[in-house]
C-alpha cells in the first residue's frame, strides 16, 4: 500500500485521539515508522496492522475503523492537496463513480505499485438508483468502500443516500445505491 | 460526420487538440477542447480563439514554420485556461496541428469548466506531474511542520530550562511565580497584561496567554497549581510540553517548600529530643536537688510538730524552722521552675534582652549535684550586667550541653575541674567552658559539630548536642567553637552585646 494511505490513517487517529493515541496505535500495531513517504510502497501488513491497532486503541471494531477511514479518506485527500484531482471526478455523484476507474488508471500510470480496485455500474435502474460492484485484490476492505461512498455522496450534496450491501465476499462487494 | 483515422487517433492521444488551416481558420478540434474553448466553432480564426503566451507575440499558426522551438503555451480567450503542447505541420494538407494539454498549474480550474478524468487521454503526464509535485509539496509541509514544532519545542524548552534553573535556586514560590511571569511575558505575546504585585496578600492568581491557563491558589500554606491549555487555540504538542514542564518546575518549588517546612519540623523535634535527653541525664541530679530541701522541710516540720505536742513551743525556734522551710520551698520551686522552662519548646519564644550571669548560674544549679558527685570542682568567673538578646531557655540548653560534656569528659581524671568564664570581647560576650582534659583529637574535633556524631557509649548521647548548639547560636547571631589553642579542652560561645 502506498505511504499516502498510512499517512491518512495516522492523521485520522491524531485528529480523534491526538499524538498520544497515534503512539498507542503504533505500539499495538508494532509499527516503528512515524512518517510514510507518500509515493513509496509499504507492505500491506503495515496498513492492516494499523487498522487492527486503531481498533484496539479506540475500542471500535476493525469494520468500523475501516468505514471511518473510508469516510475520512476523501477529506484527507482534499486537505493533502489533491482537491483538484477530486474535482475531476465530474459534476455529479454518478459521474464520480464512473470516473473512479479512470482516476485509478491515471494514478496507476505513475504509481507502478498501485493495485487499484475496480468499480463497475452493473445495473442502472435510473440516474439515481443503480448497482455498483467493487472488486479488489486486497481482501476485507469492503467496509472502507462503504465509508468512501458515503463521503463522496456528501461531497455532491447527497444527504439521503441509501447504501445497501447486496452481497459481500472477501474481495468484492455489490452495493445497491439510491438517493433522491 | 465520420471521423478519420487520424482524428480518432488524435482524439485518443490529444483530446484537447486544435487543427488550423495555414490561413489560421479552425478546421477541427479534439473531443475535450470545447471544455477549454467554450466559444469554439469550426471556421473561427485562431486569434479569436486563443492568445499566444510562449513565445509571446508570435502567432503559432501563421508563423508555425518559422518557430525554432515547436513547443508553445497558449491561453484560451474564453476560459483563460492555459494549455501547452507541440506545433506540428501536417505534411499533406499543410494544416497546423496544436497537440495541446492543459498546463498542470491550471488543473484546479479545469473542473470548473466541467472537465473530468474521461476528458483526458488514458495516459496523461499532467497527472504524473501533479501527483509528483503534490507529494513533494506535502512532504515539504510535513517537514516544515516538524521544524516549526521543533522550533516551538526548543523555544519552550529554553524557557523551561530558565525557569527550572531559577526554581532550583529558590524556595520561595512567590519569587518563582514572579520570575515565571517575567520570562513568559518577555517571550510570548500576551493578549493582556497581568500583575501579581498583591500576590503575597491574595489567595489566588489566575492568568492566561495564548491558550495557557494558569491558576495558582494557596490555602493554609498549601499551594495548588493548575495548568490548562485550550487546544482549540493552540493544539500544538509543544504547548502541552510547555505546560507540563512548567507545572513540573512549579511543583518542584512547592515540593521544596514542603520539604523545607518538614525539615524545620524535624529540626524542632531534634532540639526537643536532645533537650529531653539532657534532662534525662540530669534526672538523678534533679532528684537529689529536690530531695535535700524536702529532707530539711520534713525535719523542721517534725521538730515543730513535736514541740507543739509537748506543749513547749519555743517561738524563736519555731520562727527559725519556718524560715528554713520557706527558704527550702523557694529553692525547690526554683528548681522545678528551671526544669519546666528548660523542658518547654522555646523555638517560638521572642528574642528578648537576657542576662547571661543568671542564665549561667541557673544552669550550673541544675547540674551542680551531678558535678559534685563526680568530685569535679567548678570555678566560675563572671562579669556584672552581661546583657545580650535571645532566648534564655535555648542559651541554657547550650550551656547545659557544654557542662554535661565537660563533666563526662573529666570523670575519673585526677583532680577534675571545670572553669566557666564570661567576658566581653569587642561587641561580643564570650562564654568559655574549659575542663581539665587535654583537648580533643583533631580527627574527632573536625567531625564533632556534625549531627549524630558522638564519642560517648551507645545510649549515653544523641550526638546532636553540638550541632543543635551551633544552630541555636546561629539564630542568635552568635557562634560556638572549639578552641584548639587552649592547653586544656575548651569550648567557647559568643553572643552579641546588648547596650543598656
Amino acid at each position: 500500500m502506498y505511504g499516502l494511505i498510512n499517512m491518512a490513517i495516522k492523521q485520522l487517529v491524531i485528529d480523534h485521539y491526538g499524538t498520544q493515541g497515534w503512539q498507542e496505535v503504533k505500539t499495538k500495531a508494532s509499527v516503528k515508522e512515524d512518517y510514510f513517504e507518500l509515493l513509496t510502497v509499504y507492505d500491506d501488513v503495515i496498513t492492516y496492522n494499523l487498522v487492527k491497532g486503531a481498533s484496539e486503541v479506540t475500542g471500535k471494531s476493525p469494520v468500523e475503523v475501516l468505514q471511518l477511514f473510508g469516510k475520512y479518506w476523501v477529506t484527507y485527500a482534499s486537505q493533502a492537496g489533491y482537491e483538484p484531482l477530486l474535482k475531476l471526478f465530474g459534476p455529479n455523484f454518478k459521474d464520480c463513480l464512473v470516473n473512479l476507474n479512470r482516476m485509478h488508471e491515471h494514478m496507476g500510470a505513475m504509481m507502478p505499485g498501485l493495485i487499484p480496485p475496480e468499480f463497475e455500474i452493473s445495473k442502472e435502474i435510473s440516474n439515481t438508483e443503480f448497482e455498483l460492484i467493487y472488486k479488489s485484490q486486497r481482501p476485507g476492505l469492503g467496509p472502507m468502500v462503504t465509508g468512501l461512498l458515503e463521503a463522496l455522496a456528501i461531497r455532491y450534496g447527497i444527504t439521503n443516500l441509501e447504501l445497501k450491501e447486496m452481497s459481500q465476499e472477501s474481495n468484492s462487494c455489490r452495493f445497491l445505491i439510491k438517493w433522491s | 460526420m465520420e471521423l478519420t483515422q487520424l482524428q480518432k487517433t488524435l482524439n485518443r492521444l490529444y483530446p484537447f487538440h486544435l487543427i488550423f488551416s495555414h490561413g489560421g481558420e479552425l478546421k477541427s478540434f479534439g473531443r475535450s477542447a470545447q471544455k477549454c474553448f467554450t466559444n469554439i466553432q469550426i471556421g473561427m480564426l485562431a486569434k479569436d480563439l486563443l492568445n499566444p503566451v510562449i513565445p509571446k507575440d508570435i502567432d503559432p499558426i501563421s508563423q508555425a514554420r518559422s518557430l525554432t522551438e515547436k513547443v508553445v503555451t497558449i491561453e484560451s480567450s474564453s476560459t483563460k485556461t492555459r494549455l501547452n503542447g507541440e506545433v506540428i505541420i501536417l505534411d499533406e494538407s499543410h494544416e497546423v496541428l496544436l497537440a495541446l494539454s492543459p498546463v498542470i498549474q491550471n488543473l484546479a480550474h479545469l473542473a470548473d469548466n466541467g472537465l473530468s478524468y474521461r476528458d483526458f487521454p488514458a495516459y496523461s503526464p499532467v497527472f504524473d506531474f501533479f501527483v509528483l509535485i503534490q507529494a513533494e509539496r506535502f512532504s515539504r509541509q510535513e517537514l516544515q511542520k516538524s521544524f516549526k514544532s521543533l522550533e516551538e519545542l526548543n523555544s519552550f524548552a529554553r524557557i523551561n530550562i530558565e525557569i527550572a534553573n531559577f526554581c532550583s535556586r529558590t524556595s520561595d514560590l512567590h519569587e518563582a511565580v514572579e520570575f515565571i511571569l517575567k520570562i513568559i511575558n518577555s517571550r510570548l505575546s500576551w493578549k493582556g497584561s497581568i500583575s501579581n504585585k498583591d500576590l503575597k496578600n491574595c489567595h489566588e492568581i489566575q492568568y492566561s496567554n495564548g491558550g495557557i491557563d494558569i491558576c495558582l491558589s494557596s490555602e493554609k500554606d498549601k499551594y495548588l497549581l493548575q495548568l490548562e491549555s485550550d487546544q482549540k487555540i493552540m493544539p500544538s504538542e509543544s504547548l502541552k510540553f510547555f505546560c507540563t514542564s512548567l507545572k513540573i518546575s512549579l511543583e518542584n518549588v512547592i515540593l521544596r517548600m514542603e520539604q523545607l517546612a518538614s525539615d524545620q519540623e524535624i529540626q524542632a523535634q531534634k532540639v526537643m529530643s536532645s533537650k529531653m535527653f539532657s534532662l534525662g541525664e540530669m534526672a538523678a541530679s534533679i532528684a537529689h536537688e529536690l530531695n535535700n530541701p524536702m529532707a530539711v522541710i520534713q525535719g523542721m516540720a517534725w521538730m515543730t510538730q513535736s514541740s507543739a505536742q509537748s506543749g513547749e513551743i519555743d517561738s524563736e525556734k519555731t520562727i527559725e524552722s519556718m524560715t528554713k522551710i520557706i527558704k527550702m520551698t523557694e529553692r525547690s520551686s526554683k528548681i522545678i521552675k528551671g526544669i519546666r522552662i528548660f523542658a518547654r519548646d522555646a523555638a517560638q519564644d521572642p528574642m528578648e534582652p537576657i542576662e547571661l550571669n543568671s542564665i549561667i548560674e541557673d544552669t550550673l544549679e541544675l547540674c551542680k549535684w551531678r558535678v559534685n558527685q563526680k568530685g569535679i570542682k567548678i570555678n566560675w568567673q563572671t562579669e556584672d550586667a552581661a546583657l545580650s538578646i535571645g532566648r534564655s531557655v535555648q542559651i541554657s540548653q547550650v550551656l547545659l550541653n557544654l557542662f554535661n560534656n565537660a563533666s563526662d569528659a573529666v570523670e575519673g581524671l585526677k583532680d577534675p575541674w571545670i572553669e566557666v568564664k564570661l567576658f566581653q570581647n569587642d561587641q561580643k560576650w564570650i562564654i568559655s567552658v574549659t575542663d581539665s582534659g587535654n583537648g580533643i583529637d583533631q580527627n574527632i574535633s573536625k567531625k564533632m559539630m556534625n549531627p549524630f556524631f558522638t564519642t560517648k557509649p551507645s545510649g549515653k548521647g544523641t550526638g546532636l548536642g553540638l550541632s543543635i548548639s551551633q544552630r541555636i547560636l546561629k539564630d542568635h547571631s552568635g557562634e560556638i567553637w572549639y578552641d584548639e589553642k587552649s592547653k586544656n579542652t575548651r569550648f567557647c560561645l559568643s553572643l552579641p552585646v546588648l547596650s543598656e
